[in-house]
């Protein structure tokens, strides 16, 4: 993929997020579109390119959402693009259970993270509604990953070159 | 030094990631620093002249919807305003007597909703007045149906705001028939509940719950919504209250933020 490819689909997928996700709000949860695109860009690039993805489309989000703590997104969203980009070029050589549990549990590794900062009060007085929250909006993003790897499948994108770190 | 930029060059992804982790905590840390504030602000306020485009189809969208609502909304509230003008006679005349004098002013201040945000979680929208229209943080935020929410953070010509449907969100409020006051928090599915109720209180299904009025975010009695049921837990020493709001948070358009001066 090339770097102006991967910048204009940023862009589209940042658009996307902007128009698409408040119509797709269920319960006040949304798909996480950006960081489908960070998981798809750190998987096929590996872990440079998952950081700076992951960095700067974690800053628009936060800059752009309101409410929300200023650098969450950026630190969560670079450290899973990180993450995930280990997984580059490895699937040829993994067991495909073990390549996508990896990555199914770096989302759901994120998103924990991501709601524990954002959620203290409710993890400290409901932790039953704070897991509720998290499942629900794991399972949302999940959901369209699922659906874009019937079009794209991952490990297509992983390759089985080794890794070069970026 | 050459060694060392060998290193970090062959060692590309983990020294990036160390240096975005290290703005992001950076960030992070300043959050409540003013000019990290007045920055988002002024981007808050050129994001809704960039946005404003979506909410316009949105709103046109929705435009029928709400003209049929509104119809029916102005005709019960005629009703209303009728029985509301007697008892405002009165209640003028009652006061007359007493010697009353108001010790606060309320100022309504229409706002436009400009965007709610790209995050995951929906908690906070943005709102189309500022610092230019009086309006400032923690200052509340109500709809025609209820409370909406409380402004958190302001720019000059935008308000982040803070919904009431944040999970981190409370408000004093309080049950109207018994005036029992407890603590309001978001639970999900649509619904809130109302926590420090005593256990000897009994919260009637239908049961309007209003704001307590012990903040100076809200003023007494602007509605929040009805009682659905109560939660009797033998664990906690008291009564949980869920109840549904007023608002519908999933089309907000317009709304008002308080502006309250105390003399």
């Amino acid at each position: 993929m090339k770097r102006r490819t991967q910048i204009v689909l940023g862009i589209a997928v940042l658009v996307l997020q902007l128009v698409l996700s408040e119509f797709l709000s269920i319960d006040g949860v949304r798909p996480d579109f950006l960081l489908i695109l960070i998981v798809y860009v750190s998987i096929s690039q590996g872990s440079l390119a998952g950081v700076v993805f992951g960095f700067l489309l974690g800053l628009v989000e936060d800059v752009l959402s309101a409410g929300s703590f200023l650098g969450l997104a950026p630190l969560t969203k670079c450290i899973t693009g990180f993450l995930v980009g280990r997984l580059h070029g490895q699937f040829a050589r993994m067991n495909p259970f073990i390549f996508h549990a990896l990555w199914v549990g770096i989302v759901l590794f994120h998103f924990a993270f991501y709601l524990f900062i954002r959620l203290q009060t409710v993890f400290d007085t409901s932790p039953v509604q704070f897991w509720e929250t998290w499942f629900f909006t794991v399972i949302y993003t999940l959901v369209f990953i699922v659906i874009l790897q019937l079009i794209v499948p991952l490990p297509r994108l992983a390759g089985s070159s080794p890794g070069e770190g970026g | 030094m050459r060694r060392l930029l060998g290193f970090l060059y062959e060692r590309k992804d983990y020294a990036s990631l160390l240096v975005a982790v290290n703005i992001s905590l950076s960030l992070l840390f300043s959050n409540e620093s003013s000019s990290i504030q007045i920055l988002r602000g002024k981007i808050h306020t050129v994001f809704s002249v960039i946005y404003s485009p979506v909410m316009w189809v949105r709103g046109v969208a929705s435009l029928r919807l709400e003209n049929a609502l509104l119809e029916e909304k102005v005709t019960q509230l005629m009703l209303l305003n009728s029985s509301l003008l007697q008892d405002k006679r009165e209640n003028e005349r009652l006061r007359e007597m007493l010697d009353y004098v108001r010790e606060t002013t309320l100022d309504l201040v229409p706002a436009r909703v400009t965007s709610s945000g790209i995050s995951p979680l929906a908690s906070a929208i943005t709102i189309d007045v500022g610092r230019s229209q009086g309006i400032g943080p923690n200052m509340g935020v109500i709809s025609t149906d209820g409370i909406v929410g409380k402004t958190v953070s302001a720019g000059s010509r935008s308000c982040v705001v803070q919904l009431l449907t944040d999970y981190n969100f409370r408000a004093s409020v309080k049950l109207e028939n018994s005036g029992t006051v407890g603590i309001l928090r978001w639970k999900r599915n649509d619904t809130f509940e109302v926590w420090e109720i005593p256990r000897t209180v009994q919260a009637e299904v239908g049961e309007r719950v209003v704001t307590s009025g012990f903040s100076d975010i809200f003023p007494e009695n602007v509605p929040v919504g009805e009682v659905t049921g109560y939660r009797d837990d033998p664990k906690l020493h008291h009564k949980v209250v869920t109840g549904k709001p007023y608002t519908d948070f999933t089309a907000l358009e317009n709304v008002f933020a308080i502006r309250i001066d105390i003399p």
